[in-house]
């Protein structure tokens, strides 16, 4: 009785929330199988975590979970966490991210990845972990600061320093794109 | 504010995350200063362009499906407990039954608990925005001027009206976080009393939580079909609840309020 009654209403609170933990992980871990897996992780252990669930915040919840799932994937299948980011573009210096292998080089990468689309995604994908996770919580879920805060265990100052500096890199990264939409 | 200070917060300004004052002062400083008002609208094209780009990774349907039954399968894998040792299964039945006892007397207390914490929450905003000279982000008896502050701000646009003509004034508006989630916080007068309404989206377990009288301050929760209410202020029961009515009677009577 109580573990049917028990399913039904996580899946009432956590289910349409479905997409938003796919999308997250879907972009941290960089590919679609992978980000099934991971989702279908955190599913699990946030019902097996469902009777301490005591947060109003479903999505921010199963966010956090989703994210812890994500990182500890890519800890135990050793992958790097800034997956698609060379260190020398970590290093910091902006100018080197357009000379960087982050946008599209050769005629092939180019006609590959023309439509805006694509490029949006790539420019995503190419920010080191920690900006892609919060232009992903911003930019698509459109969560709060102080939500983003819970997911990611930060300060609100935090989220938005961190905020505006995976913006700055996106203008840059998308410049031509913003000038064909002027 | 200098150019390097609005640099800094530009991001969370589109965003509607800083105070009325830091807002304001962006404000005026990217109407004088074209530099910064440049880096404005390529902030805004940014977000354009995100979210025109449709790049947002909706999870399979089968996911769904499987997930289902992933659940279902943990479920039945706690119900029938497979791997336990034999000699542990006389003590099965005393097992559950104190489950059933331990998760009954949760079941009793959750919902007091989540309610004394919502209750908290409510009073706490409600004194907070009295004590600390933060009672409206934006203040005007206009709905019209405070409805479309909340764009942007919330992911919900709260039905607002002005009950001037009937003894409740509205003064303002502000954004509020109760437990964590935000509501749209209206203010109105009544006499020398000041009402906070806080209005959030989702019908939650609110309306099941009967008038309370909380550190002095009367309480009252409703729902309808797409907002939880509630309002609170030193005013007496009756005259809270008359304030309910004339509400209920704007949104009820049109149901389309929500939208603009």
């Amino acid at each position: 009785m109580f573990g049917k009654n028990k399913r039904k209403q996580f899946e009432k609170l956590f289910q349409p929330h479905l997409d938003a933990a796919y999308n997250l992980a879907r972009y941290l871990c960089g590919n679609a199988y992978d980000a099934e897996d991971i989702v279908q992780e955190a599913y699990l252990r946030a019902y097996r975590a469902f009777d301490d669930y005591t947060n109003d915040n479903s999505r921010a919840w199963i966010l956090t979970i989703t994210r812890n799932s994500c990182y500890s994937w890519m800890r135990r299948h050793n992958m790097n966490l800034n997956v698609s980011f060379d260190e020398e573009v970590n290093s910091g210096d902006i100018d080197t991210l357009l000379s960087s292998s982050a946008i599209p080089q050769s005629p092939e990468q180019i006609a590959e990845s023309n439509s805006k689309q694509q490029l949006v995604r790539q420019a995503i994908k190419s920010l080191p972990i920690e900006f892609r996770e919060v232009a992903i919580l911003r930019e698509l879920e459109e969560l709060s600061y102080q939500e983003i805060g819970l997911v990611l265990g930060i300060p609100n100052g935090t989220v938005m320093s961190r905020l505006a500096r995976a913006r700055k890199r996106l203008r840059i990264l998308l410049a031509n794109v913003n000038e064909q939409e002027r | 504010m200098k150019c390097d200070e609005v640099n800094a917060v530009l991001s969370a300004y589109i965003d509607g995350e800083l105070s009325s004052v830091q807002t304001q002062q962006v404000n005026e400083h990217i109407q004088s200063c074209a530099d910064c008002s440049k880096d404005y609208r390529a902030l805004i094209q940014l977000g354009n362009t995100i979210k025109s780009s449709n790049i947002y990774a909706s999870a399979p349907a089968h996911l769904k499906k499987q997930l289902s039954d992933k659940l279902r399968e943990n479920e039945n894998r706690t119900l029938y407990w497979p791997g336990i040792p034999a000699r542990f299964a006389y003590s099965l039945p005393a097992l559950l039954l104190g489950l059933i006892i331990g998760w009954a007397a949760m079941s009793q207390f959750k919902p007091r608990d989540s309610e004394d914490e919502l209750l908290q929450s409510l009073a706490s905003a409600h004194i907070h925005s009295l004590m600390a000279n933060h009672l409206t982000d934006v203040a005007s008896s206009d709905s019209h001027t405070v409805k479309p502050w909340f764009h942007g701000r919330l992911d919900f646009s709260p039905p607002v009206h002005d009950f001037t003509q009937q003894g409740y004034p509205l003064i303002g508006g502000r954004l509020e976080y109760l437990a964590e989630n935000p509501a749209a916080a209206l203010v109105y007068r009544h006499s020398q009393h000041t009402i906070n309404l806080f209005i959030q989206p989702e019908p939650a377990q609110t309306s099941s939580i009967k008038p309370a009288v909380y550190n002095g301050y009367q309480i009252i929760n409703w729902n309808d079909e797409s907002f939880s209410y509630s309002a609170i202020s030193d005013l007496n029961l009756s005259d809270l609840k008359r304030f309910r009515a004339l509400l209920n009677n704007k949104t009820s009577r049109k149901p389309e309020a929500a939208k603009d």
